[in-house]
């Protein structure tokens, strides 16, 4: 199966005053495409700096990413920015949505800066929120959705490019079981149904259970692959 | 780019209240520099062409009394004088320099008008006077403007002894209204004559002239004259913005009526040398005729006046760089506001061209609305102020010595479309440059920041 992510020696700290805090330490590691993977493990363990660095927010130390055959480290901020648009979708804890925008151009967002004209646009962010259930809520402010529908429309968000990799940092994190439950079922369909590499990060063995793979992480290093 | 213009202005409205606070700034800033920059431009020009070259030159001079009135026992007063060969009061109406004269059937054309006595006149140039001239005849004085729609630079150079200093202007404003108005009445305009019978039967001066194209500007102006016997240096007396022509019109005068009644208000004299002028003017001063009497006063004068524009303009470095001062705090404020949205743009792939593109334009917008407003206020404003600086500022009771050339200074009321023009670029110029270096800090912005603020 075709490789879409390759980890090689990677190692992350933090400067603090002046010590260094040790996050990752020489992970390697290989996600191939249609993966479900789960990172597990304790808080401070290092999996939510690693969904960072995959996502290209932070920078490694030491080692690589590659992602759909691009090396990270080799490209510039503004770059990354781009190559995030077209190749990965993020889904964030606390959604992160534009509160003074609908439900409808929060997903649209992507595709503006993606250069898609605005009648494009629209058709499919509607098509985004059909497919999370969500079509009837297109023209709500996402102030007025409650949690689990303003975390469909992040998910509708990072589908919208069409890219082939979504990251997700503790998608049901804020959510309770119910809500919960559908969320991952929607993740364990996008995976599925449209052959989506999934990653995601959380400490709930329930939702790690849904992935084909679960790495565990501990104090920086990788313990299960 | 249009979706960009949408997003601006839902920002811009998304902002309303830090927004209108810095419009209402912005445009009290460009009104100020639209009025102090046409203030002192037009002082400039002003003072620029009322040098001193031509003093003690001409035995002409005109003496202006400031709007107040000149009753006939001082100008017996000053016509009894030493070195006084004779005087030529005049009325000058205040505010309403500008009227309409009908000759016969043909003529309507705005005119700079004073009136004098024909006797005074007669004697002034020691001219016959016709017979049917009688001593309520008023004179006219027409204007360098006026001039300038019928003659073209070289006849005027050639009458007049023009310096290239002469420029064809289009007619002003006023004028434009009053032959539209003319024009729109259904009148044919396609020949105009006018007449003029000199006083002392020298000069006969036949002008013909027709607009060309169905235009209003001095391009489509063709005009022809005819001139007849010698015209004399002493027909021409200048004023700085008219010459003197004496005449006798064949056809009907006519004013507006809110044309109010005016006394005396200003004097030519002439000197039997003028070797006499200190002499005189110093002693005009003493009758209390005169506030300067000497060029040093004059110098001081304008002096004085030069010092005025250079403080306009230092207020003017000081207004702009206040104006750069907050333009640049609210920009930096907006994105500072805006850190973790920016941060979530480039999360979701937003480069950082078009980040900035945003708020570009929307500084940009946030001008543009300043400008409109502010010019549109300026504008409504700016007579008045033009109106009291003529009153206060340039016209104090003092003399002139004109060239008999073409100086038209006037202190016009109408701001040119250049200086909206300049102000507009430079703002704008000002403003992008001023977002560039408050969005800097966007090349900074990630994902990191939303973690840190605990988004």
């Amino acid at each position: 199966m075709k490789s879409v992510i390759t980890i090689k020696d990677l190692s992350f700290y933090f400067n603090n005053n002046q010590d260094k805090i040790e996050v990752l330490k020489n992970i390697n590691l290989t996600i191939n495409e249609g993966d479900f993977v789960a990172f597990q493990g304790r808080s401070g363990s290092g999996k939510s700096t690693l969904l960072n660095l995959l996502a290209g927010f932070m920078r490694p130390k030491a080692g690589s990413i590659v992602i759909n055959s691009k090396n990270l480290s080799e490209l510039s901020e503004n770059k990354l920015s781009l190559f995030r648009r077209d190749n990965i979708g993020f889904i964030f804890q606390s959604y992160h949505l534009f509160p003074n925008m609908t439900a409808l151009d929060n997903v649209q967002e992507p595709l503006f800066y993606a250069g898609v004209k605005k009648k494009e646009r629209t058709k499919r962010a509607y098509e985004m929120l059909e497919k999370v259930g969500l079509s009837d809520r297109a023209k709500h402010l996402t102030q007025q959705l409650s949690g689990g529908q303003q975390q469909r429309v992040s998910i509708a968000r990072a589908l919208v490019t069409n890219p082939n990799i979504i990251l997700a940092d503790e998608p049901t994190g804020n959510l309770d079981s119910l809500t919960e439950e559908g969320i991952m079922d929607l993740l364990v369909s996008i995976n599925k149904d449209l052959g989506k590499t999934i990653v995601i990060v959380t400490h709930d063995d329930n939702v790690a259970r849904l992935a084909n793979r679960i790495i565990e992480l501990d104090d920086g290093s990788l313990v299960t692959v | 780019m249009g979706d960009y213009f949408k997003r601006s202005i839902k920002e811009l409205k998304r902002f309303k209240g830090r927004n209108l606070t810095s419009l209402i700034g912005i445009t009290i800033i460009v009104m100020m520099i639209t009025t102090l920059l046409n203030l002192s431009l037009q002082m400039d020009a002003l003072f620029q062409q009322n040098n001193l070259d031509f003093l003690n030159k001409y035995r002409y001079i005109y003496i202006s009394s400031a709007g107040k009135s000149i009753d006939e026992e001082a100008i017996e007063e000053i016509e009894a004088m030493d070195g006084i060969e004779s005087v030529l009061p005049i009325k000058n109406p205040v505010g309403y320099p500008w009227v309409n004269i009908t000759m016969g059937e043909y003529q309507i054309l705005p005119v700079y008008i004073s009136f004098f006595d024909s006797n005074y006149l007669a004697d002034f140039f020691d001219a016959d006077i016709m017979e049917d001239i009688s001593a309520e005849s008023p004179g006219v004085i027409v204007s360098s403007k006026f001039r300038n729609n019928i003659l073209s630079i070289e006849q005027y150079k050639e009458m007049f002894g023009a310096t290239e200093s002469l420029s064809n202007e289009l007619l002003s404003t006023s004028s434009v209204k009053a032959i539209k108005k003319y024009k729109d009445g259904n009148i044919p305009i396609s020949q105009e004559k006018l007449e003029m019978q000199l006083v002392g039967k020298d000069l006969n001066i036949n002008i013909e002239t027709k607009y060309v194209n169905d235009s209003i500007t001095n391009k489509d102006l063709e005009s022809t004259i005819k001139i007849t016997g010698e015209i004399k240096e002493e027909y021409l007396l200048m004023r700085n913005d008219s010459i003197l022509v004496p005449a006798n019109q064949k056809g009907k005068f006519t004013y507006r009526e809110d044309f109010p009644p005016v006394e005396y208000n200003a004097l030519y004299y002439k000197t039997e040398n003028i070797e006499d002028i200190p002499k005189i003017t110093e002693e005009l001063k003493e009758k209390g005729h005169m506030t300067l009497s000497t060029i040093e006063e004059l110098i001081v004068f304008l002096d004085e006046q030069q010092e005025l524009i250079k403080n306009i303009f230092i207020i003017m470095g000081i207004v702009i760089l206040l104006a750069i001062f907050n333009f640049s705090n609210t920009m930096q404020s907006i994105i500072q506001e805006r850190r973790s949205e920016i941060a979530l743009m480039k999360a979701l792939g937003a480069s950082n061209y078009q980040i900035i593109l945003g708020f570009l334009l929307e500084g940009i917008l946030l001008i543009i609305f300043a400008l409109i407003v502010g010019f549109t206020i300026v504008t409504a404003f700016f007579k008045t102020i033009i109106y009291m600086v003529n009153q206060e500022i340039i016209a104090p009771s003092t003399y002139r010595a004109f060239k008999l050339e073409a100086e038209a200074i006037q202190f016009i009321l109408n701001i040119p479309l250049s200086t909206y023009l300049y102000i507009a670029e430079v703002t704008i110029l000002l403003g992008v440059i001023v977002t560039l270096i408050a969005t800097r800090k966007i090349f900074k912005e990630n994902y990191i920041v939303l973690m840190n603020r605990g988004d």
